[in-house]
Formats: C-alpha cells, sequence, structure tokens
C-alpha cells in the first residue's frame, strides 16, 4: 500500500520536511497533525505526487506516486471546487479527464451523489450551495474515480459543529466499507482521534513526522461512531464507556502532540 | 438586461426625442413619427444592405481580433517573459485612438474593407488583449492544483481552468469596447465605402434628408443593441456560475 521513506521535501532552500517514513494499508487512516505552518500541507502534496520530494521515495503498491496519479483522490483546502462548473460537472470532470466514456461518466456521477446526499443539487453551482453540499461535492469527485489512496487537507475546517460531525460520520463509514487508504489532515486532536486508525504528529523544523497507533482502538472508535461528542451522555453505560475512552484517548494524543510541539513539560 | 427594463428605456428615449425635436424644430430633429415609418420603408430596401455591411466589418474585426488577443493574451498572463516584452507596447498603444490611426491603416492596408475591418480590429484588440492577460494572472493558482490533482495535464488547463476564468472579463472587455469599435466603424465607412451604415448617415446629412440620417442613426443604434444583446446572451449562457453570490475557492 502507501508506503513512504526517508522523504524530504521543501520550496527553495527551504527544508520544510525531513526523513518522513510511514506505511499505510488498504484500510487504514493516517491523521496528520501539526501545529499551522508546520509542513502539513507540503506532506501532503508530496504524497500527491503534486509535490516532487528531494529526496526518499513516496510509492503506492511498489510504485512511485506521479503527479495526477489516477490512484490517488485529493481533497484540498477548502475544497478546489470550480466555481464555472455545476456539482454534477465538477465531480464528474475527473472522470472526463481520465477519458470515460460519456455514458458511464454520467451513470458513475449519479452514484457518487447519490452516495453523498446531492443529487437534487447536482445542477448548481458551488458558489450555490453550503460549505456542507461543497464538501460533499468535493468527497463525491474523489471518490468517484475510486482512488486507492485518499489525501485530504483540513477537509472539515470551513464547517459548522453539527455538519462537521455528520460529514465525519458518513467518510468513516465510506472509508470503512470501501477500504481506502486515508491520509488527512487536520488541526483538530479530536477528529485525529476519531477518523484515525493512526495518528501521526508533525514536529520540529524541518519537520518530522511521529506515527501513534490511536489510543482509542478500532473498538472504542466503532462504539463512538455516531455519537456527537456533545450527545455522548446519554446514561447509558456503555455510551458514557466509550465518551470517557474518547476523551481520555484525545487527552493522551494531545499531550503527546504537546511534547513532541513544544518539549516534555 | 430585462425586456421591461429595456422597453421603460426605449419609451424615456423616444420621449426625450419628441421632446428635442419640439424644441430644435422637425426639420433639424425629425420626431419619431416621422423617423420610424421612414425606417420602416427604408429597411427592406436599402438601410439592410448598410446594416449588414456594418454588421459583418464587425463581427469580422471581433474574430480577428479575438483570435489573435486571446492566445497573445493568454501568453502574456502565463509567461512572464512573453508579457515582460509586449506588456509596454500594449501599454504605449492601447490609450492612442484607434481612429487617428486611420490615414495610416488606409496607406498600408488600401481603402477596401480590410482596412475598415483592421482599423476596427485596433479598437478591440487591446481591451481583449489586456482583459484576457488580467484574467490569466488573476487564476487562483489552487484552481490548477485542483485541476492537476483530478489527472490533468498541462494542455487541459485552457479548457478547463483557463478558459473559463477569463471568459467573464472578454465578454465585459467586449461589452466595453464595440460602443467604441461603432464609433470609429462609422467615421471609417464614410471613406472609400459602397455600403456601410457611416455611408448612409453622412450621406444623408449631405443631402439635407435629416429624415433618411435619422432613420440611419436609428439603424446603428439598434445595430449596437443587437451586439449588446448578444453579449448579454453570451454571458448568460456561458458565464451562468457568475450570477451566484461570491465566495471563496
Amino acid at each position: 500500500m502507501l508506503s513512504v521513506s526517508n522523504c524530504r521535501a521543501g520550496y527553495g532552500k527551504t527544508t520544510v520536511l525531513d526523513a518522513v517514513a510511514l506505511h499505510l494499508n488498504a484500510g487504514e487512516t493516517l491523521a496528520i497533525l501539526g501545529s499551522s505552518g508546520c509542513g502539513k500541507t507540503t506532506l501532503l502534496y508530496a504524497l500527491a505526487g503534486l509535490k516532487q520530494a528531494w529526496r526518499g521515495s513516496v510509492m503506492l503498491d511498489g510504485t512511485p506516486i506521479v503527479r495526477g496519479d489516477v490512484r490517488v483522490g485529493v481533497i484540498l483546502q477548502q475544497y478546489g471546487l470550480f466555481p464555472w462548473f455545476t456539482a454534477r460537472e465538477n465531480v464528474a470532470l475527473a472522470l472526463r479527464i481520465r477519458g470515460a466514456a460519456p455514458e458511464d461518466v454520467k451513470q458513475r456521477t449519479r452514484r457518487a451523489l447519490l452516495m453523498m446526499g446531492i443529487e437534487e443539487v447536482g445542477d448548481r453551482y458551488p458558489l450555490g450551495l453550503s460549505g456542507g453540499q461543497q464538501q460533499r461535492v468535493a468527497i463525491a469527485r474523489t471518490l468517484v474515480t475510486e482512488p486507492e489512496l485518499l489525501l485530504m487537507d483540513e477537509p472539515f475546517s470551513a464547517l459548522d459543529a453539527i455538519t462537521r460531525e455528520a460529514l465525519q460520520d458518513a467518510l468513516r463509514e465510506l472509508l470503512r466499507e470501501r477500504r481506502i487508504a486515508t491520509v488527512l489532515v487536520t488541526h483538530s486532536v479530536e477528529e485525529a482521534v476519531y477518523l484515525g486508525t493512526q495518528v501521526g504528529i508533525l514536529h520540529g523544523r524541518p519537520a518530522h513526522l511521529t506515527v501513534l497507533d490511536n489510543p482509542l482502538g478500532s473498538g472504542g472508535r466503532d462504539e463512538v461512531q455516531g455519537k456527537p461528542f456533545s450527545q455522548q451522555d446519554t446514561g447509558a453505560s456503555r455510551e458514557l464507556r466509550a465518551s470517557h475512552s474518547y476523551l481520555r484517548s484525545c487527552v493522551v494524543v494531545r499531550k503527546r502532540f504537546g511534547e513532541l510541539a513544544h518539549g516534555p513539560r | 438586461m430585462g425586456r421591461g427594463k429595456l422597453a421603460a428605456g426605449a419609451v424615456s428615449v423616444i420621449v426625450l426625442w419628441w421632446a428635442i425635436s419640439l424644441i430644435a424644430g422637425a426639420r433639424i430633429v425629425p420626431s419619431p413619427a416621422a423617423v420610424i415609418p421612414r425606417f420602416l420603408a427604408l429597411l427592406p430596401t436599402v438601410l439592410w444592405r448598410h446594416a449588414l455591411a456594418s454588421l459583418l466589418r464587425v463581427v469580422a474585426a471581433l474574430t480577428a481580433s479575438f483570435m489573435v488577443a486571446l492566445p497573445l493574451g493568454v501568453l502574456m498572463g502565463r509567461v512572464g517573459v512573453v508579457d515582460s516584452l509586449l506588456a509596454p507596447v500594449s501599454y504605449l498603444l492601447f490609450p492612442v485612438p484607434k481612429i487617428a490611426l486611420l490615414p495610416v491603416v488606409l496607406l498600408l492596408f488600401g481603402v477596401g474593407d480590410g482596412a475598415k475591418v483592421i482599423l476596427v480590429a485596433l479598437v478591440l484588440f487591446f481591451q481583449m488583449l489586456l482583459a484576457v492577460r488580467d484574467g490569466v494572472r488573476d487564476i487562483d493558482p489552487r484552481y490548477l492544483l485542483s485541476l492537476s490533482s483530478l489527472g490533468a495535464r498541462r494542455r487541459d488547463e485552457f479548457r478547463y481552468v483557463v478558459w473559463p476564468a477569463v471568459l467573464p472579463r472578454l465578454l465585459t472587455s467586449l461589452r466595453i469596447g464595440s460602443g467604441t469599435a461603432l464609433a470609429v466603424l462609422f467615421f471609417a465607412e464614410t471613406f472609400f465605402t459602397r455600403w456601410g451604415l457611416g455611408l448612409f448617415i453622412t450621406d444623408s446629412w449631405m443631402k439635407v434628408s435629416y429624415t433618411d440620417m435619422f432613420a440611419g442613426i436609428l439603424a446603428i443604434a439598434l445595430l449596437g443593441l443587437g451586439i449588446f444583446a448578444a453579449i448579454d446572451f453570451a454571458e448568460r449562457r456561458l458565464c451562468a456560475w457568475q450570477r451566484h453570490s461570491a465566495g471563496g475557492v
């Protein structure tokens, strides 16, 4: 699956990332945390082939990832939807670029819009959609090509809490069902613990990546699934336990993040 | 523009015209009641041919300037060296009143239709060139990155990003330029021409046939309106996304 070793990348004479290594299997999600400007987006671009690594290798199933690699789906910060295309055209674009037959494009686009629950707004332009709908279009546009690796750059940062939680649940379900390897860049420890099977922390200058197993574990993540953080105290002991382990995991990750980013306190 | 507003505007112009006619006298400014029937009488006989000649010159000028300005503007917007070579030249030539170049154009290209088309094309060319150049420059690089992440190649960039991004500016430049283009065309058609609204209007003027002259003015006004309507139609069809509220990428 995704295998990165000794990756170095940067801009001009500035090295942003150094000695980054990670390994991700199908169905696993790596949620990457890091302070602002630490190189999270640079790492994502290097994984997507949008930025050439200066050193090291970025491989998917043993072959290097190149710019516009058909095996990789990318959701950029603020979605990267084209305002001049309707939601449907935005989703269809990835297929059209890859030379799919028109009927195939139509069918697959419709399926993707239905899957994300946005078929009825398919003919609207992105500027006429809510933030949550735009994000659903961006996810549909990426998943329509059935990528093996999904890369997401702060996909939920611009959304309100209710929409964010609903989309996080929908995405988790999709990724699990399709067994897509996913790298997710986020500012939120809660989001990283909720979505990631592993949590990566970018720290230092140039940045290094430290990968932890999610302390919540897959069982804990399943228990928390579908229960928004604010509504987990329903009184049922099982839900309370889930809520407790989730909060404890967030504390563990936050503490580790603090130690790596600022040194032990 | 809606039909209701357009009709209200037409009524206002006719009322104003009538008022001026009453004040100045019908011999100098014939009333709409005299001009409109004359216009309708002349249209199927000679006026349509003059109007068609003018329209064809405008369309030819538009096509020629578009064919050159679009690729050149894209190149200037994307390639710094090309821009640094051509921008000073276009900045120097853009403000020159193109009508002043009429003698030069006639000397260089002869007295036929070609010279008139080139003169009008010069008006439109610089407007389009700078609009395309600025439009390309202002494209958010995230759109290109987004396209690239979908597996697009460089050759796809024009079709999916550059063209749709610059089109609104291109049409705006066309709208602004078309008024000046018609003014230049009017003047150019007064020289060495058999057909054209410029000729018809000045010829009627020289013959002191003011009703015919106003019929010609009405024809050129309708021609301008038709060009504006065509640009509006193109904008509605091709830039429908712009009618939605502005927002980020």
